[in-house]
């Protein structure tokens, strides 16, 4: 059943769309309130030598389909996910933090053939769920016998330029930049710190920035 | 476009694209203050969890520091003692509740032996013990709770005399009685709670654990035998008095001692405390509370002994640790501990004690009774009782009573927890960093 649901769906992609993509890249996250909630971590935790990384690097995939159309500026969706993982390795205590986004999206495409040849802008309104999971010497964190978890919401808006190579516009390299005011539920802190009073406010920015290339499948 | 345009533009993009996360990456840290500007003397008074932990994140930023303590020991309501069974014995604090909090972090990372405490409850109810009851008096973690004690609510929700000692137990947990306890508030501190449910205890004792991690290192800074009188913060530099008249200057100062002490004013402040503060610190409830040892030559005891009218909560205290003989605790808060405390002396709670064993265990107590040992906390002067609770209408004093004051006073210790982990050993650890984080805040 779901190979079926999944072969009407890439074949309705195909048969109807303007451009279908596929996409991998580098992402670099900068979200003080994340930031903010590990500091503190390390800062309260002499104890283990080696400090738990900030999120910063991270990986996001991304499909995005845009609909036919006779103007420069085409309309589209974008399913994406990002994930991003903080590992610290102490003696005894392996402490790995991970946090997943997935993004839904509708999406702007403007491609001007006759300024910047070969450059499209990608102007991207998703809507972001996330989860933060933390792992302690390789075992789920848990709370009341469920795994330990704190989910979130939020909005994301992503500004992209990329290119199409002339020869082969099967290939296209991109950078983009996004800003994302999100909420995670209140356990946020407690999962990174153990604590829940020192950075009371459970909304969260983000601001991402990335690098990488898309490979177009129709 | 070119191909040569293209690496032109392309390599301008990448520039940027690089230069922005490195501009912000420069001012990311992994840890907050990395450089502190902060270069005056912190004092820390009380060598409690709280103290030692403010203390140790001291040493370990390189700030300078000293921390006074009253008693000739530091530890505060965390103690040993090896000589009263073949195991040591934990004189107070001794389960590590749940997993998720900074000193479980510290127990792992340091591989200090804990065991998992899933010992079942055997009940006294109606002159008997039984497994089960027939009503689940756990009623006390529903939303929508009245601010009303516990026995208030119980008595609301049916459960008649024959549940009170069992309702005893239950507030007893939480280091009161059943009368004081607000069945509203205690739920609302609690939702916080995040550490987990199960209950470790140490191989060791958790003085041990304390001692060797926290306390040691930072040993040369701790001045025992130092009741601090008087705390004048008036000027910049802060004074502060003990009993031997010693003086002693700081630029802050971190107060951690139990909220009982500050309660009943037994260090005065110049200028007086604001009016805001003092009333914060009274509603804030802190009972009586005692630990009795009880030693054995057999074990005819269950692993947990619920509902007694004299002790509420017994708890076989050779759980987890390795050695042969029987020990039982008898674990005696509020009014229980009250009325055993105006008893006069241990031999005399000792007793009462065996006398309630004697009946729930057809008189087996007193048969193979060796020794006792109490561990009264009302009486310790420098503690005057168990733990912190809500009392009714407590309302947000707790916040109110951790504010700090002039960016001068600080307020640590397990009763000064927003974080619903107060009544604990890491709940006082968490509040101990937090102060410091505070003095750094203020001082950048
Ligand atoms: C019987 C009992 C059982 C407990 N069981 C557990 C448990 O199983 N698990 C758990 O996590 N917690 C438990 N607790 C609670 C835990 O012990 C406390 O929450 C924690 O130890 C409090 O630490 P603190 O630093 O806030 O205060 P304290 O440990 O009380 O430290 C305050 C210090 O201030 C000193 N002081 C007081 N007045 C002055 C003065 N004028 N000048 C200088 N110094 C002064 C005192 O001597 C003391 O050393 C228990 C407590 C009791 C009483």
């Amino acid at each position: 059943m779901k190979k079926l649901i999944l072969y009407f769906f890439f074949t309705s992609l195909t048969c109807y769309s303007q451009e279908t993509k596929l996409s991998i890249s580098y992402e670099y996250i900068y979200s003080p309130q994340f930031d903010k909630s590990i500091q503190t971590y390390n800062f309260d935790r002499p104890f283990l030598k080696e400090k738990q990384p900030l999120f910063i690097n991270g990986i996001h995939s991304n499909f995005n389909h845009t609909f036919k159309n006779e103007i420069q500026l085409k309309q589209g969706f974008s399913i994406g996910y990002s994930y991003f993982r903080s590992q610290a390795n102490n003696l005894n205590f392996n402490n790995t933090l991970y946090l997943h986004f997935i993004q839904l999206g509708y999406l702007f495409h403007y491609q001007n053939s006759k300024r910047l040849i070969g450059f499209y802008e990608n102007i991207q309104i998703n809507c972001v769920l996330g989860g933060l999971f933390k792992n302690i010497n390789d075992q789920a964190t848990q709370f009341e016998e469920h795994r330990f978890k704190s989910l979130g919401i939020g909005g994301e808006i992503i500004g992209l330029i990329g290119y199409n190579f002339q020869k082969s516009d099967r290939l296209s390299p991109f950078i983009s930049i996004g800003y994302s005011p999100y909420y995670f539920c209140p356990n946020t802190e407690a999962l990174l710190n153990d604590s829940k009073g020192l950075i009371i406010n459970p909304w969260v920015n983000y601001f991402k920035f990335n690098l990488g290339i898309a490979f177009k499948i129709k | 476009m070119k191909r040569r345009e293209f690496l032109k533009n392309g390599f301008l993009i990448s520039i940027g694209g690089v230069l922005i996360p490195k501009t912000i990456l420069s001012c990311r840290k992994e840890t907050l203050f990395e450089e502190s500007s902060f270069s005056g003397k912190v004092i820390i008074i009380g060598a409690g969890a709280a103290g030692l932990y403010a203390g140790y994140i001291l040493k370990s930023k390189g700030i300078d520091f000293q921390i006074l303590e009253a008693s000739n020991k530091y530890g505060g309501r965390i103690g040993k003692n090896d000589s009263f069974a073949d195991f040591p014995i934990d004189n107070g604090a001794q389960w590590l509740h749940g997993k998720n909090n900074i000193l479980s972090d510290f127990i792992l990372s340091s591989n200090t032996k804990i065991t998992l405490d899933d010992t079942e409850n055997m009940y006294w109810f109606k002159n008997n013990l039984v497994k089960e009851l027939p009503k689940n008096p756990e009623i006390f973690d529903e939303d929508n709770l009245p601010d009303v004690s516990f026995q208030q609510y119980a008595n609301q929700k049916e459960f008649g005399d024959d549940y009170k000692y069992i309702i005893e137990n239950l507030a007893g947990d939480q280091g009161a009685s059943a009368s004081k306890l607000s069945a509203y508030w205690n739920h609302q501190e609690e939702i916080n709670w995040v550490s987990g449910d199960d209950d470790y205890k140490f191989e060791q004792t958790y003085f041990d654990f304390i001692e060797t991690q926290i306390a040691k290192p930072i040993n040369n800074e701790i001045k025992l035998n130092t009741i601090v009188k008087s705390i004048d913060y008036s000027s910049e530099i802060i004074t502060i008095i003990d009993s031997n008249n010693q003086k002693y200057t700081a630029n802050k100062v971190i107060i951690t001692v139990p909220i009982s002490i500050l309660k009943k004013n037994k260090i005065e402040f110049t200028p007086h405390l604001p009016n805001e503060k003092t009333e914060a610190f009274s509603k804030i409830g802190m009972g009586a509370g005692m630990k009795v040892f009880l030693k054995f030559s057999t074990q005819f005891y269950d692993d947990n002994i619920v509902g007694g009218s004299i002790c509420a909560a017994y708890a076989n205290e050779k759980i987890g640790k390795i050695g042969e003989d029987n020990v039982l605790l008898a674990f005696i808060m509020g009014e229980q501990a009250e009325y055993l405390t105006s008893l006069g002396n241990d031999d005399a709670i000792t007793l009462k004690l065996l006398e309630e064993l004697d009946l729930m265990y057809n008189n087996q107590a007193t048969k193979s009774f060796i020794s006792s040992y109490v561990n009264n906390f009302t009486n310790k002067p420098f503690i005057e009782g168990a733990y912190s609770y809500s009392t009714i209408n407590i309302g947000n004093s707790r916040e109110k009573a951790a504010e700090s004051i002039d960016n001068k006073l600080f307020f640590a210790g397990e009763a000064m927890n927003l974080n619903g982990h107060h009544q604990t050993v890491f709940g006082a650890a968490e509040t101990g960093y937090r102060e410091v984080i505070n003095i750094l805040k203020n001082n950048k």
